[in-house]
């Protein structure tokens, strides 16, 4: 549309000068001479308009380039992507694990879990160093806090004696923070664990 | 075959090529007029309009600060990078709120651990609280409210422009008041300010 505009317009200007001031074009010759003109502006519009660059705003200094820049490549991910929980059982005892996205951490005292399911209950859980080792970072609010990066493991021993289920629901918290960008919500999984054949024969007999 | 013809032949192919040229720019367009976050109600993406509590527990509704441009800061104790902001937007209130710029903050926070904090801070701009309801106003955006700091931009006349997730540093707090200066003077467009906000 804009290129066939600019076209005609520039055609009515052509016609003139070529009608008043070249003698060397007939008038009879002028639809041919037109013809190709309006091809040829017609032509140089469309590959102005599909290589012009996006408009300029007309902004002096900094641009939206580098107003809100986290909005596009450095933009937080959210925060199932960032925290990627599971849970199993393992002898007796919950073992659950939180992996993270690099750049991205967890504070060690606001990872919980709990049981959700009456029929079985939880001690209080415990971090597993060797598989996940916690950092100690400097926090000009808050001080030195323990923080764990790349991943976090813990284990909660099932408190005995349970009543058979196959299997049970546990709530996993935990709240963390992107290095140098946003602090997520606090957030809280469910998950879903089954329970073994021996912890629930151990049930039946104690039922 | 006559010349004429061969030449409006000629024509005619150039002038599709043409209007296929053209039409290169337009996936473009559509693939991020797609991309870009559908607001569950027009208004409220457009308008943000809601009541919060303050700290003394009265309800305060956003249309009391029409009139200014309205920078609404979410923020919480518990997040580090928003108690970072804090001091820079105060001194942010204190140079442009007689130019008619607002910071509104709004706690994501329990009141209870909000008030002795807020004491402590001697805030010069309001706090409002709210946890859902909160959460719900920064959504009205139409960007998706996955943590904090995270701030919404919202002109005189109320329309909301812009949205940062993130922490705002005094680089883009400098380029808002440009921004928003330079649409006050009549120099650009709110079509102009949301894209110099990158708002999509």
């Amino acid at each position: 549309m804009i290129g066939i505009e600019t076209g005609f317009s520039s055609t009515i200007g052509y016609e003139t000068f070529l009608a008043g001031r070249n003698p060397r074009i007939p008038m009879s010759k002028l639809p041919e001479s037109l013809a190709a003109l309006a091809a040829l502006l017609a032509l140089f519009a469309g590959c102005a308009e599909a290589e012009s660059p996006r408009p300029s705003l007309p902004l002096e200094g900094p641009t939206a380039s580098t107003v809100f820049s986290q909005n596009s490549s450095d933009a937080p991910l959210p925060a199932d992507q960032v925290f990627v929980p599971d849970a199993h059982i393992e002898d007796g005892a919950v073992l659950f694990r939180i992996q993270l996205q690099p750049g991205y951490y967890l504070y060690k005292d606001k990872i919980s879990v709990r049981s959700l399911s009456a029929a079985v209950g939880l001690e209080s859980h415990e971090f597993i160093e060797e598989w996940g080792r916690s950092e100690i970072v400097v926090d000009e609010w808050f001080g030195e806090q323990e923080v764990f990066f790349d991943e976090a493991h813990g284990s909660a021993q099932i408190r005995l004696p349970i009543k058979a289920t196959p299997s049970m629901d546990i709530e996993l918290s935990y709240q963390g923070c992107k290095e140098d960008g946003i602090c997520y919500m606090p957030q809280a999984k469910v998950l879903s664990v089954d329970i073994p054949g021996q912890l629930e024969s151990a049930a039946d007999k104690t039922e | 075959m006559s010349r004429t013809f061969l030449i409006f032949s000629a024509a005619l192919v150039a002038l599709m090529a043409g209007a296929l040229l053209y039409a290169v720019r337009m996936p473009t367009e559509i693939a991020l007029e797609q991309a870009a976050p559908q607001p569950t109600t027009l208004e409220a993406a457009t308008h943000p309009a809601f009541t919060l509590p303050d700290l003394e527990g009265n309800d305060r509704a956003f249309a009391e600060w029409d009139g200014k441009h309205r920078l609404i800061n979410f923020w919480a104790t518990w997040c580090a990078p928003c108690r970072r902001e804090i001091p820079m937007l105060k001194a942010f209130q204190d140079e442009h709120g007689e130019a008619g710029f607002q910071i509104l903050g709004i706690a994501v926070d329990y009141p209870d651990m909000v008030v002795p904090f807020a004491e402590e801070a001697e805030f010069n701009y309001p706090i409002l609280t709210g946890q859902q309801e909160a959460m719900a106003v920064a959504e009205s955006s139409g960007v998706e409210f996955i943590g904090m700091p995270f701030t919404m931009i919202v002109t005189r006349d109320g329309e909301f422009v812009g949205a940062y997730l993130g922490e705002l540093h005094q680089s883009h707090l400098d380029d808002i008041v440009t921004i928003l200066t330079r649409l006050d003077q009549g120099e650009i467009s709110k079509q102009e300010v949301r894209g110099a906000l990158d708002l999509l």
